[in-house]
């Protein structure tokens, strides 16, 4: 009996059309994703990491298959009316219930084992080589068993429970949506590496949503963090540790819904709701009444165009409360308000970087709703447009309501209004949510105008998928096919998939709208133009769609698709002819407009184009690279501005010195090809060859330049902005209204080769024929501060009346003159080749502080932590002097830029950007949320030393000295200011940063003073280290050395590199300190300690003896990359506190702090303390590096 | 008085039945049967009548006007009872009947209240109207589907099967009022049971495997057959004997014999007595082969 209902299911699913449909979808989802989808050079293609993670992905994706398929098996009987016929036979419940979920479960496994299919011809079909590892079975089928059958069986049981219980398609649908709630929810508390995100998450956080996310994909990322690459190529996902009971506690849950679906399934008619029974039975009795016999009133009927709005407003009414009506739309808006609020309180209260809360303006509280909006948006248009277009049909209404005199016009208008007021709804929603949550946190400016807004930003290309849903689900008979169209065409424009099949250009992207980030310098910015007008050109394409299904809309009992195409253009009124073709000459005329906006006034390069010709410029120059070049020893430029119309002119005058020991006659030059050179010429020189495409130009000197000569040369550059730009990351948005930022590297030539050029990626170089590069490319806002000797700047910058014009050195004069405001600068020292050019409405704070001019320029009301900058600036220059070296100049910046550049901050000399929502809205008001003013200033500060003074020769070790060392004011200025709890925050960070980035590439390691382009060890492990050599030695010691290396190797002495540091280094310290030093700065090296147990008991006398056993292991790696176990025996700091080591201040003293000697193995130490401590925490300041250092720390006052 | 012409009206669907097949019928005020056993094309008629769907070839005109080319122009003036339908789900009887007046153009709200409130009371809903239409028994929900068909004084009623799920007085009440309706405008009763047009048909059309077999007066077309109906009662077991050599016209059981019906132009045999036909006997005689009309 169960084996034939079985087999009935599998007949009853493999003869619908969802079957081939989604065995396809699945099948190219899965050959789509066997390419290189997930990043890294040397990440196989195939690695059973990829294969884990794309399987995981897309058991995402077959929830959705599942919700259309749970429908059709459970709602069938009573969709067809079948109902009471199967429940009328003599069919037992256990064999019905289970043949159905078994038929249910087995298609949807079946249709899922296609993504398998698809991921193994995939990695097939690629042509073998470094892509591409060994293709083993066991790496598809392991991480099938493990994550995507646990996550198909609960999304089954999760579906055909609410299917089963509730019989309501709308609730169906909400039921796979909370599932992906759960699943957004658990990404946010892991910051997953799908979410944009910043700050690591917590232990406690890790493991909560390791636990909580159904799908299981955050375990698998909390296991796999820190795998090094050659483990992410081969290492199947274990099943132990937070995966395991992810997948233990998911399947008992699916288990208990089983059951409970089972206990709780009625084996007899079930209808919508209860009250629906309940009147059947009242109706009963009344059965005897007849028609009365009289007649009446029948009045007239009218149909003028007041009325057709009523009638239309009518209908839409009508199909609004459709939706409204049904509690799983209500269950939705709830979710929706958790999803938002969650999203919004994470950010508020201390979600940002380094764990640091931010003030809620309201272009912060739009972006944090966006994303998931978009998401949830375009998943209930796809749902929704099927069910309301196809009611009528589905309720068998469509015969008497399509008799009536309603246009068609009317049907699609009112059914598209009701679906786009869902959108509209989650907006309204999440703007309310985000206003409370303004207040909640005493924010009071709410920008109403940007809320409204954001219907027009968020919202429209929504409105224009609903066009298209409708559209489609108007053409299809099966709505189910519908959604799956829909959906199909969702993923094309959204994701990478329609760049694959060659649609690039955005007048090819249907309803894509340009993204706009609204910062608070600048507003939306140059991009707000580029949105009105594609708003406009994809308007009147999606009026036309609309148009076009209005006319063939599928009206009566009859839909033949030819036939209505045929029809469509027929019987049209003159005026109707006349408008469709104005219409689609606008069209035309608007892809004309903005094809020759994008392409013609403005360069238009895809991606690959640009690599290429990148790849064309290293081919053709990169043999010149060793050609002797001259060095700037003068520079003065004139520089006009007009932020207004956002253009600028540069004019260098530029002396240049041959500084090397033998003549020059010829000299090559590599501008950005982004850049428009008016003039560039060389004193006694002719230009030779001149290269647009790659912005080469060639001079012979006709006079070859003897060493220690000069000569003189001149460049002008303009920059105009001309109509607008979509589809290229290249905007040009140094120039804009509000907020101006040219750097110096951007627009001045290089000499000779420009090795910035080079594609980085290696598997791009591969394919253009480039040998890989073995070291990436510097961070290219520090680069150039150790490329190239200093020389003097002088500039005459001209600004809008309105705005304050910033550049290096000082102010010599400022005027207004003709409606410009002139300033002049000049510097007093040298600077390196490294200077920007800033303007804007800004506002100055200034402050003398030991015969140096602070100051901070910031927007209007961004002043919320200016005097903070003020104090940081005035307390990290009190220290360097006092520990290194004077200052140079007599003035420091600090100037707001705005939000749309992708970086923290950077430091021209006497001159520091800070970006705006990085640091002047970090809410601070709260003093135990960390500190990321302090530490931003701390560093921009530090780079006035390390960088400007001391600019190390460029190689191995640099950026040790230069970030490590201007982090290392991080570290100092935050334990001076806050204490030893803030600072452990930065190393922890710094911490999951080391090791979540290491060994990704393949390449060696290198140690900190052998490194070259990796920020995350010049940075991360720099800081970790400096702070550490701080504890070893103290910070006379270490302040002592860096400042005998300022002396020693700083401008203009010859440069000094990372092992003149370390020797100075070592001269300074005692002996037994050389080989922690050696390990920490010359190795890579790294712990695995944990305390495994404490015991405490009180001594006669009153004290307390605690025993500690701690567990300590240390890695080393040697020259093959190997990491090894190594045995060792040396101090480490334990300590005791009465708070947790994350919560201690500056006021707080710990109750013991000794060095102790720790031997790899198991250690215990016996400490005798006068009372008992709460917290033992073995190296409490974070001196090692350690992957979990949340092991290190153990409650005490709570044992047993 | 309002006339609707049917000219030449064929129809074949994508699966090759030819549901229509040069159909011609005229109609003016009062009621027209439309009668022929299931799947002889009826609906497929009055679908093509509502504007519901196309026919493949052939005019449809009411009042002069092409309503093939102009469906917006019957839409108007017409109410439809389909066969089989259903409601939104949670809808009660006034709210739904006011949506449906207001989409037929009753925008004006006294005249609509009064017109929903006369409909519901005049088809005994009143007291019910505030319950939802998804929840009343098989008699109310056609009382439900008539109300709404007469919204808006329609000069064409198209009512499909409207008795099939009635019981007997529902049914007499029913078209009772059809009849009433019927003084004023087309009113066009498709069925398969035969007494629904005997009782209430001026005109009627017999249609069968999407031809029109006969049409006329039921009194004409009974006269025709004056003369020619006979009638035997046998033993059950008999029929084929008699089949193979007769037409029959119909054949039921009556207490416990079998009574047959046939056409013939002069006695058949012996047994046979002669009979006053009926409506029926017109029915099933444009049905049988043998039968030489």
């Amino acid at each position: 009996m169960f084996a034939q209902l079985l087999r009935f299911e599998w007949r009853y699913h493999i003869r619908h059309i969802s079957f081939p449909a989604f065995g396809l979808f699945f099948f190219a989802f899965g050959f789509f994703l066997s390419g290189k989808v997930f990043g890294g050079d040397h990440l196989y293609n195939n690695a059973p990491y990829n294969i884990t993670k794309s399987l995981g992905l897309l058991s995402l994706a077959a929830i959705f298959c599942m919700m259309v398929l749970a429908i059709r098996v459970l709602l069938r009987d009573q969709q067809s009316g079948m109902q009471e016929l199967i429940f009328s036979t003599p069919i037992k419940k256990r064999p019905f219930l289970l043949s159905r979920f078994c038929g249910y479960l087995t298609i949807s496994l079946f249709l899922f084992a296609f993504t398998l299919l698809g991921l193994w011809l995939g990695a097939m079909s690629t042509p073998p080589g470094k892509d591409l590892g060994p293709i083993h079975w066991s790496h598809y089928i392991w991480p099938f068993l493990t994550l995507a059958v646990p996550n198909i069986i609960l999304g089954g049981v999760v579906l055909f429970t609410i299917a089963n219980l509730t019989k309501n398609t709308m609730a169906t649908y909400i039921g796979g949506i909370l599932l992906y709630c759960l699943y957004w929810i658990a990404a946010m508390l892991l910051n997953s590496p799908m979410m944009a995100g910043s700050t690591p998450a917590s232990a406690e956080g890790m493991a909560l949503a390791a636990l909580l996310d159904p799908f299981g994909l955050s375990a698998f990322f909390e296991q796999t963090q820190y795998w090094e690459l050659q483990k992410k190529n081969t290492q199947l996902i274990a099943l132990h540790g937070h995966f395991l009971y992810n997948r233990l506690l998911w399947l008992i849950i699916s288990g208990g819904l089983f059951l409970l679906n089972y206990l709780a399934f009625k084996f007899r008619k079930g209808k919508g709701s209860a009250y629906r029974n309940k009147a059947v039975l009242e109706v009963v009795p009344t059965v005897e009444g007849g028609f009365k016999e009289k007649t009446g009133p029948f009045m007239a009927t009218h149909f003028s165009n007041a009325d057709h709005f009523k009638i239309l407003w009518n209908n839409f009414r009508l199909e609004l409360w459709q939706i409204l009506r049904s509690w799983p739309f209500w269950l939705l808006l709830f979710l929706w308000t958790g999803i938002v609020a969650s999203e919004i309180l994470t950010r508020i209260c201390g979600g940002g970087e380094y764990g640091t809360a931010l003030y809620p303006t309201t272009n912060l509280m739009i972006w944090l709703y966006a994303d998931p909006f978009r998401f949830l948006a375009v998943l209930l248009v796809i749902f929704y447009a099927g069910e309301i277009v196809h009611r009528e049909r589905s309720l068998k209404m469509n015969e008497f309501k399509d008799s009536l005199p309603v246009g068609n016009w009317a049907f699609f208008i009112s059914k598209y209004m009701a679906l786009v007021s869902i959108p509209v709804l989650l907006i309204l929603n999440a703007i309310l949510i985000a206003v409370v949550c303004q207040v909640s946190k005493g924010w009071y400016l709410l920008e109403w105008p940007q809320y409204l807004s954001s219907f027009y930003v968020n919202g429209l290309s929504v409105f224009f998928f609903a066009v298209m849903a409708v559209f489609i689900q108007n053409l299809v008979s099966n709505k189910y096919l519908g959604m799956l169209l829909s959906l199909l065409l969702a993923l094309l424009f959204t994701t990478q998939i329609g760049a694959k099949i060659g649609i690039n250009h955005p007048l090819l992207k249907i309803g894509t709208l340009p993204s706009l980030d609204y910062n608070n310098m600048n507003g939306y910015g140059p991009q707000w133009t580029a949105f009105h007008w594609m708003a406009l050109y994809w308007g009147i394409f999606h009026g036309l769609i609309a148009w076009l299904t209005y006319r063939l809309w599928r009206r009566g009992t009859e839909f033949r698709l030819l036939k209505s195409i045929q029809k469509c253009g027929l019987n049209l009124s003159g005026k109707s002819k006349v408008l469709i073709l104005f219409f689609l000459v606008a069209f035309l005329t608007m892809g004309v407009f903005v094809y020759y906006n994008t392409n013609v006034l403005n360069d238009y390069r895809l991606r690959e184009e640009i690599l290429d010709q990148k790849a064309d410029y290293e081919k053709q120059y990169k043999p010149f690279e060793d050609l002797p070049g001259l060095s700037l020893v003068e520079v003065k430029t004139k520089v006009d501005l007009y932020p207004q119309k956002r253009q600028y002119f540069i004019a260098h005058d530029l002396v240049l010195e041959n500084k090397t020991t033998a003549p020059i006659s010829e000299l090559f030059f590599t501008v950005s090809p982004f850049v428009k050179v008016n003039r560039f010429e060389i004193r006694d020189a002719i230009l030779r060859k001149q290269d647009t495409e790659h912005g080469v130009y060639w001079f012979d000197l006709n006079t070859p330049l003897a060493p220690g000569e000069t000569t003189l040369m001149e460049f002008d550059i303009e920059d105009n902005h001309q109509g607008f730009q979509v589809g290229t990351s290249f905007l040009g948005m140094d120039i804009v209204e509000n907020g101006t930022n040219i750097m110096s590297r951007f627009i001045t030539p290089s000499f000779g080769y420009r090795q910035s050029n080079e594609i980085i990626d290696n598997e791009e170089r591969k394919k253009r024929g480039l040998s890989p590069i073995e070291e990436e490319q510097e961070d290219p806002l520090h680069s150039d501060a150790s490329a190239n000797y200093k020389f003097n700047f002088e500039t005459i910058i001209s600004t809008d009346a309105d705005q304050i014009a910033l550049a290096p050195g000082r102010l010599l004069a400022q005027k207004l003159e003709n409606g410009r405001q002139i300033f002049h600068y000049k510097t007093d020292h040298p600077i390196n080749n490294f200077y920007s050019y800033l303007s804007a409405k800004y506002e100055v704070k200034k402050q003398a502080h030991n015969g140096i001019d602070l100051s901070v320029y910031y927007a209007s009301g961004h002043d919320y932590n200016v005097d903070l900058m003020m104090q940081t600036m005035q307390h990290t220059l009190d220290y360097c002097q006092q520990s290194f070296s004077p200052y140079e100049m007599q003035h420091l910046r600090i100037a707001e830029i705005p939000g749309h550049w992708p970086m923290g901050g950077y430091a021209t000399p006497g001159l520091i950007g800070l970006v705006e929502d990085r640091a002047f809205f970090t809410d601070l008001r709260d003093s135990t949320s960390f500190d990321v003013v302090t530490k931003r200033v701390a560093h921009e500060v530090a780079h006035q030393w390390f960088g400007h003074q001391l600019n190390p020769q460029s190689g191995p070790g640099a950026s040790m000295l230069v970030e490590s060392f201007a982090k290392y004011m991080e570290v100092v200025m935050l334990d001076q200011q806050h204490g030893k709890g803030q600072l452990r925050q930065l190393l922890k960070d710094q911490m999951h940063d080391y090791f979540s980035k290491r060994n990704q590439t393949g390449q060696v390691e290198p140690p900190l003073d052998h490194v070259e382009n990796e920020a995350y060890i010049y940075y991360a492990k720099g800081g970790i280290v400096m702070n550490a050599l701080r504890d070893l030695l103290g910070e006379d010691i270490l302040n002592a050395a860096i400042e005998e290396m300022i002396d020693g190797y700083g401008y203009p002495k010859p440069r000094g590199t990372a092992s003149d540091f370390i020797r100075i280094l070592k001269s300074c310290s005692p002996i037994q300190t050389h080989a922690q030093i050696d390990d920490w700065v010359s190795k890579v090296v790294f712990f695995d300690n944990k305390i495994t147990a404490v015991k405490y008991r009180y001594l006669p006398n009153g004290l307390c003896e605690i025993t500690v056993d701690i567990e300590a292991a240390k890695k080393l790696k040697n020259g093959d990359n190997q990491l090894i176990d190594t045995s060792f025996s040396e101090l480490m700091n334990i300590g005791f506190f009465d708070q947790h080591p994350d919560q201690i201040t500056r006021s707080d003293a710990p109750l013991y702090l000794e060095k102790h000697l720790i031997k790899n193995g198991e250690n215990q130490m016996v400490i005798t303390l006068d009372k008992l401590p709460k917290y033992v925490v073995l190296d409490p300041y974070l001196n090692l590096l350690d992957k979990n250092v949340y092991d290190n720390v153990l409650r005490i006052d709570e044992l047993r | 008085m309002n006339h609707l012409r049917i000219l030449n009206l064929s129809k074949t669907y994508p699966n090759g039945v030819r549901a229509l097949q040069q159909i011609s019928l005229e109609m003016y005020n009062g009621i027209f049967g439309l009668l022929g056993p299931n799947g002889a094309g009826k609906s497929t008629l009055m679908r093509s009548i509502a504007a519901l769907q196309e026919p493949d070839q052939g005019q449809i005109i009411f009042n002069g006007k092409d309503i093939v080319a102009d469906p917006q122009y019957i839409r108007r003036q017409l109410g439809y009872l389909p066969q089989e339908f259903g409601v939104y789900p949670g809808l009660s009887a006034y709210h739904l009947m006011d949506h449906l007046a207001i989409l037929k153009g009753i925008t004006h709200k006294t005249e609509r209240k009064e017109q929903v409130d006369f409909l519901l009371e005049q088809t005994n809903l009143y007291q019910k109207r505030h319950q939802a239409v998804s929840t009343f028994s098989g008699g109310m929900r056609q009382r439900f589907g008539i109300a709404q068909a007469l919204l808006g004084n329609p000069q064409l009623l198209i009512v499909d099967e409207p008795t099939a799920g009635l019981d007997p007085q529902e049914r007499n009440r029913f078209l009772d009022l059809l009849s009433e309706v019927g003084e004023q405008k087309i009113v066009v009763l498709s069925t398969h049971i035969v007494e629904d047009v005997r009782d209430m048909c001026a005109q009627l059309a017999i249609i069968h495997q999407g031809q029109v077999v006969c049409q006329g007066a039921p009194d004409v077309l009974m006269a025709a057959l004056q003369t020619k109906v006979w009638q035997k009662t046998m033993p059950k077991e008999q029929l084929n004997l008699q089949e193979a050599s007769f037409a029959v016209l119909s054949s039921r059981l009556f207490a416990g014999q079998r009574r047959i019906r046939i056409w013939s132009e002069q006695l058949p045999g012996e047994g046979f007595e002669s009979v006053e036909p009926d409506l029926e006997d017109v029915y099933f005689s444009t049905f049988s082969n043998n039968i030489l009309v």
